[in-house]
């Protein structure tokens, strides 16, 4: 008798959990594993606490990520309700149809777009004029250089005397190869170390030098304007800068090779990530010793994630209500303070922010004026193609004129493919 | 008849696990070869053999192919004439034979990612041991040499496998034609070129089939170490198909061009079989 | 069997060495990695030390725990279920000539297609029966495209084997189940270790297929190993101490399974 109270009790506990449990929305989200991921995993019990709506991370790494996507964007249901995109995708996803638009929502809840740098919506936020995603993190391109070395007393002196200009940082593209060409001779290190990798490597590191000399890859209505005078010189300076100024082996680098050059004190700068310059500030052999500056010219390549509903997310509203709440004025403080870089402005320019972390102060032009590379339906495989012919380039095997002209060529045959072109 | 029924018992089991799953993938990939299907446009126009045209004329598909060709020939002769030293080497009585099966056992059981990563770290140009031992080369970035790094690395994991094959085969063979060469005073030459390697054929045609299949496939090194650089040195076929299926994302070229590689290796693999039977 | 002399004793004695070293030396070196914290990995002249164990207690807290056991499980599945249903089939292919020549060369067929060309419908399907992110997806998928290569393995095996001893077991009046399971699988002992060796390999090493079918809880080890192939570069450290684990505990339960199953029974099978 006692037993059977027990066990009926227990039992109704066990359905009411159960049922409880059934009732409780679960958001899957598929991230990247890093740090930022996990500084906003950190506050998710505050979600929870405020919405009742458990939010569950599915880390991974970078490279499985895109084909993990794919597959659950064609299947019928999406197993994630909720995904964070990178840039490089983000014009192949709202092509395929795959990204709910998000204009409605925004409207409903009267989300306010007006802190975003507008080159990061731009770029991860709005795709042909309509809004399909909301900038999360941003990864803009820029020069970071070891001061120790730009500022010593000798090879101070030896510039001066071979140039007639004094060594500083430099404003345009020829300079800033013929320092690293200086580096390499006179400092006894190479001076760029380059991710030459054919592909998403070395195509990001050109198109920096593209928008360095005043060119780009297409015109606002989509002409791919690549074979041009501007195109020639950015791949020239580019193949003399690795063939002169960069470390052995810098046409197989990729950026984590580039990083640990780097970080050993192998080489006095590289066009990079901007966060790599707290990420290098934990090697002993160059904290302290490093700057960032803008690529010369002006404009690096812009680099960023943003937020995304698929269109097959088992829970939209639900969805929404957590973007609108990690990208809350409040929250990005919060993940901003913990070390998520914010792509808002009034979190930039948040005195406390600042305060932590003072370098936010050089990063916002750089972010605010970074140009993209184009972002269509086919950019990852632009990056392929353009970086293949970069890369033939750099080994000898075709002249620079070939080798501009066939990206050209192969860019403008995936254009209209995307139908971006006649 | 019975030994029919038998045959299809034996059979059974194996051929329904395969068509149920593997059927439908691999009619769906050649249904798709006959259509401009996209992840960005995903509808299923027919267009006959014209995505097999359009890659056969594909420059870069083309020299894809011959990157290929080379590669597997070589890393295939290559873990077939190691994997068989060492097997016949690990059959003899010789001390320490635990430890050295250890140490061959182990390159097989590390995924090709692992394999890819910790090589990448030995053959740094910069960091890497191997420079700092032998003084600065360029292992991956010279596109020279990167084809045959890529080769030495894969021959290292490979032909562990092949190795412990060809032992179990060694192992399965009878003792009498042995014994008996023994007897009639053949020295350790003729009774491998005579007795050992014909007793052998079914093994070695099995593993040079096999060997050639996985080389064809080999995608994970290439991703890991080059990504098909520098220039198109190392971009295997295998490779390229993964690039054109999920950059491009372009199923149907992708499935057009398997289905050419299918055929390559089976015209390759008949040849190899009319070659070993005829021998 | 070798020469008796001196000299090729020694020789053979020396070219074993050099092909345990070439295997040795790159993981021994993984070792050392394994053991160093991550921004000592790549120094120069190379860390000896401090030593740490970090990166291995790292791996256990995160999933590499939990993945060497979903590897463990589905490879081991992958054997035992597939090597009986290989065996089977490499047999009837082998003696039984069923669909001859042909029915041959397309069972390897089915393997030699790049499996990103095949990854995406079987994921569809799997949604579809509810297959998709868990283990048993996986080891099916794995079943359906490791039986073809185990089977022809063993048919490699079984063609090698002198009919006559089946032929005699026939006249005495056995069946031919009888002639499979009492005469050809005992004497074929060190060919089903290298098939069930090849299904465990596969399955071990495989990466397309448990990246898009597996889910959050049935994660394997490359899977995990990529995960240290990060955006931000690479945790050697991390991936040096995942190779370790997931090569030390099967290449010791290898040599075991080697030493007394395999050679236990052949010494007792053969003749």
């Amino acid at each position: 008798m006692e037993m059977k109270k027990i066990l009926g009790a227990f039992l109704g506990i066990l359905v009411m959990w159960s049922v409880g449990q059934a009732q409780q929305i679960v958001l899957r989200v598929l991230m990247e594993d890093i740090p930022e991921t996990w500084i906003i995993e950190e506050l998710l019990p505050l979600f929870e606490k405020e919405t009742g709506i458990r939010v569950e991370f599915e880390k991974m790494t970078y490279i499985g990520m895109h084909d993990k996507l794919v597959a659950q964007l064609l299947a019928p249901v999406n197993a994630y309700d909720l995904m964070e995109v990178d840039f490089i995708w983000a014009g192949e996803f709202p092509a395929a149809g795959w990204l709910e638009p998000l204009e409605p929502y925004v409207q409903r809840s009267g989300f306010d777009l007006s802190p975003y740098l507008p080159s990061m919506l731009d770029l991860v936020g709005y795709y042909q004029g309509k809004l399909y995603m909301i900038p999360m993190y941003s990864y803009t391109m820029a020069l970071i250089y070891r001061t120790d070395l730009l500022n010593r007393p000798d090879l101070q002196e030896k510039y001066k005397a071979l140039y007639g200009r004094p060594l500083t940082v430099p404003e345009t593209l020829e300079e800033y190869v013929n320092i690293c060409k200086f580096m390499t001779e006179h400092a006894g290190i190479p001076g760029a170390a380059m991710q030459g990798m054919r592909g998403d490597p070395n195509f990001l590191e050109f198109a920096n030098y593209l928008f360095a000399v005043g060119g780009d890859f297409v015109d606002e209505n989509w002409n791919v304007i690549l074979d041009s005078p501007e195109g020639r010189k950015a791949l020239e300076l580019y193949v003399e800068n690795i063939t002169k100024a960069a470390p052995v082996g810098a046409l197989n680098f990729n950026l984590d090779d580039t990083y640990r050059v780097m970080c050993q004190g192998g080489a006095w700068s590289f066009i990079s990530y901007w966060w790599m310059l707290p990420n290098l500030q934990d090697c002993p052999n160059v904290a302290g010793k490093l700057a960032i500056a803008p690529v010369p010219g002006g404009s690096g390549v812009n680099g960023g994630w943003g937020w995304a509903i698929p269109w097959n997310s088992p829970h939209k509203e639900e969805a929404w209500k957590f973007i609108s709440w990690v990208e809350s004025k409040e929250i990005v403080r919060l993940r901003a303070l913990r070390g998520h870089a914010p792509t808002r402005i009034d979190i930039l320019e948040d005195p406390e922010v600042l305060a932590k972390y003072p370098f936010y102060k050089d990063v916002l032009p750089i972010i605010a004026k970074a140009k993209k590379v184009p972002i269509f339906a086919y950019t990852a495989e632009t990056e392929d193609v353009v970086g293949r012919e970069i890369s033939l380039a750099c080994t000898g095997a075709k002249t620079i004129e070939q080798a501009i002209a066939d990206a050209a060529k192969g860019l403008e045959a995936l254009l209209k493919k995307a139908g971006l072109l006649r | 008849m019975r030994r029919k029924r038998a045959g299809l018992a034996f059979a059974l089991p194996g051929l329904s696990v395969l068509v149920a799953v593997v059927a439908f993938p691999l009619g769906y990939a050649l249904f798709l070869s006959f259509t401009r299907y996209s992840f960005i446009r995903p509808n299923y126009d027919f267009v006959g053999l014209n995505r097999y045209l359009e890659a056969i004329e594909e420059f870069y598909f083309r020299k894809s192919v011959l990157t290929s060709v080379f590669y597997v020939l070589t890393t295939v002769s290559l873990s077939l004439c190691f994997g068989f030293i060492l097997a016949l080497l690990l059959y003899q009585k010789l001390p320490l034979k635990g430890f050295h099966y250890f140490a061959m056992s182990l390159p097989m059981l590390i995924a090709p990612v692992g394999v890819g990563l910790i090589w990448k770290m030995i053959l740094h140009p910069e960091l890497g041991i191997l420079s700092y031992l032998f003084g600065r080369r360029d292992f991956l970035g010279d596109p020279r040499y990167a084809l045959f790094t890529l080769a030495f690395v894969d021959v290292w994991q490979q032909m562990s496998f092949v190795a412990l094959v060809f032992l179990a085969g060694l192992r399965s063979l009878p003792k009498e034609p042995f014994e008996a060469a023994v007897v009639d005073g053949a020295n350790f030459w003729q009774i491998l070129r005579y007795i050992t390697i014909p007793l052998l054929t079914p093994i070695i045609a099995v593993l040079l089939i096999y060997q050639t299949v996985v080389e064809i496939k080999t995608y994970d090194l290439v991703y890991v170490l080059t990504k098909g650089g520098p220039g198109v040195s190392t971009d295997l076929i295998s490779y390229y198909i993964y690039r054109k299926a999920f950059l491009g994302l372009d199923l149907s070229g992708g499935s057009a061009m398997a289905y050419i590689l299918l055929c390559f290796s089976l015209i390759l693999i008949f040849l190899y079989y009319r070659i070993l039977l005829k021998s | 069997m070798l020469g008796s002399s001196k000299t090729s004793r020694v020789l053979a004695q020396c070219l074993l060495w050099a092909f345990s070293l070439w295997f040795l030396l790159p993981l021994v070196w993984t070792l050392r990695s394994a053991l160093l914290p991550e921004n000592l990995v790549y120094t120069l002249p190379p860390a000896w030390g401090p030593w740490t164990g970090e990166n291995f207690l790292k791996l256990f807290h995160g999933p590499f725990a939990r993945a060497f056991l979903n590897s463990f499980m589905v490879s081991g599945s992958v054997v035992l279920i597939g090597l009986p249903i290989a065996a089977a089939l490499g047999y009837a292919l082998a003696r039984f000539r069923i669909g001859g020549h042909s029915l041959r060369f397309l069972v390897l067929a089915t393997q030699m297609l790049p499996p990103i060309v095949l990854v995406l419908p079987i994921f569809a399907l799997f949604r579809i029966i509810g297959l998709a992110g868990k283990l048993v997806g996986l080891t099916v998928a794995y079943l359906a495209f490791n039986i073809p290569f185990m089977a022809w393995l063993l048919m490699g095996f079984f063609q090698g084997l002198p009919k006559e001893l089946e032929e005699a077991a026939v006249i005495d009046g056995a069946t031919p189940f009888g002639v499979f399971f009492r005469i050809v699988l005992p004497l074929s002992t060190p060919g089903l270790f290298a098939a069930g060796v090849l299904g465990f390999i596969l399955s071990w090493n495989e990466f397309l297929f448990a990246l898009l079918l597996s889910g959050r809880e049935s994660q394997t080890v490359p899977v995990v190993l990529a995960t240290f192939i990060t955006q931000r570069g690479i945790l050697f450290s991390q991936v040096s101490a995942g190779v370790i684990l997931s090569i030390l505990p099967v290449a010791l339960l290898a040599r075991t399974v080697d030493r007394y199953l395999v050679e236990g029974l052949t010494l007792g099978g053969v003749k």
